[in-house]
């Protein structure tokens, strides 16, 4: 068994071409190994064993003959880390990430928001006109308030 | 791990393999090949109804196993 990296937790066997990863669980723990596994199965025999609280070995074996097996190597191991960045990375987003989802969730029930939007905006109160005083300007007054709107248009122009 | 003979024989290492999944998978490759499966052991033997590369066919079967784990949000 010929060791591919510094570290010593690659090995590789040349004769009956395969290579063994040793993995730290403490490190990468066992549902990384599982999602980095399963990126890997499409261009690799993939093969689970040790002890998931030890030591995870990984046994990689290629499926083609043209493909090399320090490549599928290097590649579970970048699988690896990839999932372990965004593993730490939706830990630490993961309070925005619910009050999102919440909010996606609420925009479902725009009653909701109309009915706070009226409680807020004191405009648009209801004023309570028990003996029927208020009238609507353009329906008393529709000349004046012709002229109104025509003198506002010619302003704004 | 495996054998070429006309017989395989490979075990699956319980902790990081259930039970439902490899019966899943026997399921799946049924059409393919006989299967013994000892659940205590965690021995699988495969003979195949055709000819196929039994050594390829043990592997696919764990590859496919590890799927069914995956699908199963281990």
């Amino acid at each position: 068994m010929e060791k591919l990296n510094a570290l010593g937790n690659i090995e590789y066997n040349q004769k009956e071409e395969y290579a063994l990863f040793a993995i730290n669980p403490q490190i990468y723990p066992l549902e990384l190994v599982y999602s980095a596994s399963y990126i890997m199965i499409d261009k690799a025999f993939i093969i689970l064993d040790g002890d998931p609280q030890q030591k995870i070995l990984v046994e990689i074996r290629k499926k083609k003959p043209e493909q090399n097996i320090r490549d599928l190597v290097t590649e579970f191991n970048e699988e690896l880390l990839n999932y372990a960045v965004y593993q730490i990375q939706s830990e630490k987003n993961r309070d925005i990430r619910e009050i999102i989802l919440q909010r996606v969730l609420l925009t479902n029930a725009p009653s909701y928001f109309n009915n706070a939007e009226k409680e807020d905006c004191e405009c648009e109160e209801e004023i309570e006109d028990p003996e029927g005083i208020m009238k609507i300007w353009e329906e008393t007054y529709p000349e004046e308030s012709k002229k109104e709107l025509e003198k506002k248009e010619n302003d704004v122009n | 791990m495996m054998s070429t003979e006309q017989i395989c024989t490979f075990k699956l290492n319980p902790k990081f393999y259930s039970k439902n999944s490899i019966l899943t998978t026997i399921n799946a490759f049924n059409d393919l090949c006989f299967f013994e499966f000892d659940q205590e052991k965690f021995e699988i033997k495969i003979k195949t109804k055709e000819e196929y590369d039994l050594r390829y066919l043990g592997y696919e079967f764990s590859n496919y196993c590890l799927s069914i784990m995956k699908q199963n949000g281990v």
